[in-house]
């Protein structure tokens, strides 16, 4: 059966046979519902990778897409990975929407891409950060409390 | 221990990796390489003892199962978004341009004119069973789809940027053909509307091929910069 879970305006996953086949930006979300018990953390970290890239950048000036997986893994000791399914499209899609610059250059002998925040990028920066920690303070609070019907 | 960087025979070898699996163009290509190669050095650094076929196969597989696809697939995804977004840029400007507002404007009054004068003059092809302007107007518009087919840049080499750019908004010769009024007509009420529709056709003709156009010289230009700063632009070289 094919699920959809909405919760506020921003984040939704559609899930078929227990699956998650899409997932938004912020799907982090969903596990306040309790309705993800057995979701990957891969999969986790694909509702909040925008985020993720947009903070790497800022911490970093400018990446390149192997170098942003590779500090996704070394910061979370290889618990969470970014595949490069998820991060190319993020990465364009990011571009085209103006929160990206890409410039190339050589390095090692072939052409690399850097990616640096623009100023539309930095200022959203902020706000998406804040918005997952938000989301986060709030799956803490619904841990931390025992909750009973009635 | 020392990252082991490749040497260029074995960055040969990567391109040869990524060529056999149907990435051929040189912009997917450079788009692949670099991720695939700092794969490619981090297993050899991991496992000196891995020889390059080794670390290259499972550099790949952890692409997963979709492999090199994926960032093919969303590559031509946002270039084409990107062309698309050049293309309605230009119909704006086109609309905001003065000589081009004056050119639609004189391209449909001349229509709207001309078709009303064969119409009410009876000057009707039978052969071709439409009316002899239209006939003129839809001869014209074919010599100017032969035009754009020898002036605008031809795919030949295989541009990525080229080939994209042109599934954006094909077809708008098609498009003019079903749409361009040309039956034979007796009311006057249907002689007024079907000039009217035959102008804003050919109005609407006039911009889309420019904007098609633009769009393709903007790809060319894309294209171009890729080279000059990609001088080795074979990928298997």
């Amino acid at each position: 059966m094919i699920c959809k879970y909405r919760c506020g305006n921003i984040a939704y996953a559609v899930f078929w046979k227990n699956k998650i086949i899409c997932l938004n930006l912020l799907g982090i979300y969903l596990t306040l519902l309790g309705v993800v018990t057995n979701m990957e953390q891969n999969q986790f970290v694909k509702g909040s990778l925008v985020t993720i890239i947009m903070k790497l950048l800022e911490d970093n000036g400018r990446m390149y897409g192997y170098e942003m997986t590779k500090a996704v893994r070394d910061i979370t000791a290889n618990r969470m990975h970014i595949t490069e399914a998820a991060l190319y499209p993020a990465l364009h899609k990011m571009e085209a929407d103006g929160m990206l610059t890409a410039t190339t250059e050589m390095a090692d002998g072939r052409m690399r891409k850097y990616y640096t925040l623009t100023k539309k990028g930095k200022k959203e920066t902020v706000s998406k950060i804040q918005a997952l920690k938000d989301a986060l303070d709030s799956v803490q609070l619904i841990l931390n409390t025992k909750t009973a019907n009635g | 221990m020392d990252k082991v960087k490749l040497t260029p025979e074995q960055l040969k070898e990567l391109k040869y990796f990524i060529y056999k699996r149907g990435f051929r163009e040189p912009e997917v290509m450079m788009e692949i390489l670099d991720h695939f190669a700092c794969k490619v050095e981090d297993k050899l650094t991991e496992k000196p003892d891995l020889d390059l076929q080794a670390a290259m196969k499972e550099a790949h597989t952890e692409f997963g199962y979709s492999g090199f696809y994926s960032i093919k697939a969303s590559l031509d995804v946002f270039t084409r978004r990107r062309y698309k977004r050049v293309y309605w840029g230009e119909v704006k400007k086109i609309l905001i341009s003065p000589l081009n507002v004056l050119m639609l404007v004189v391209i449909g009054i001349c229509v709207y004119f001309s078709m009303q004068w064969a119409y009410i003059a009876g000057f009707y092809d039978s052969y071709f069973d439409r009316n002899i302007v239209s006939s003129f107007i839809i001869l014209a518009v074919v010599c100017i789809e032969l035009i754009k087919l020898i002036v605008l840049p031809k795919n030949n080499d295989k541009s990525y940027h080229i080939s994209i750019a042109n599934t954006v908004n094909y077809g708008s010769f098609f498009l003019f053909w079903l749409f361009f009024p040309s039956r034979k007509l007796q009311s006057p009420n249907q002689i007024v509307v079907f000039s009217v529709i035959a102008a804003i056709i050919s109005m609407y003709y006039y911009i889309i091929t420019l904007a098609h156009y633009k769009m393709i010289k903007t790809a060319q230009k894309d294209y171009e910069e890729f080279k000059a700063f990609n001088q080795n632009e074979n990928p298997l070289q």
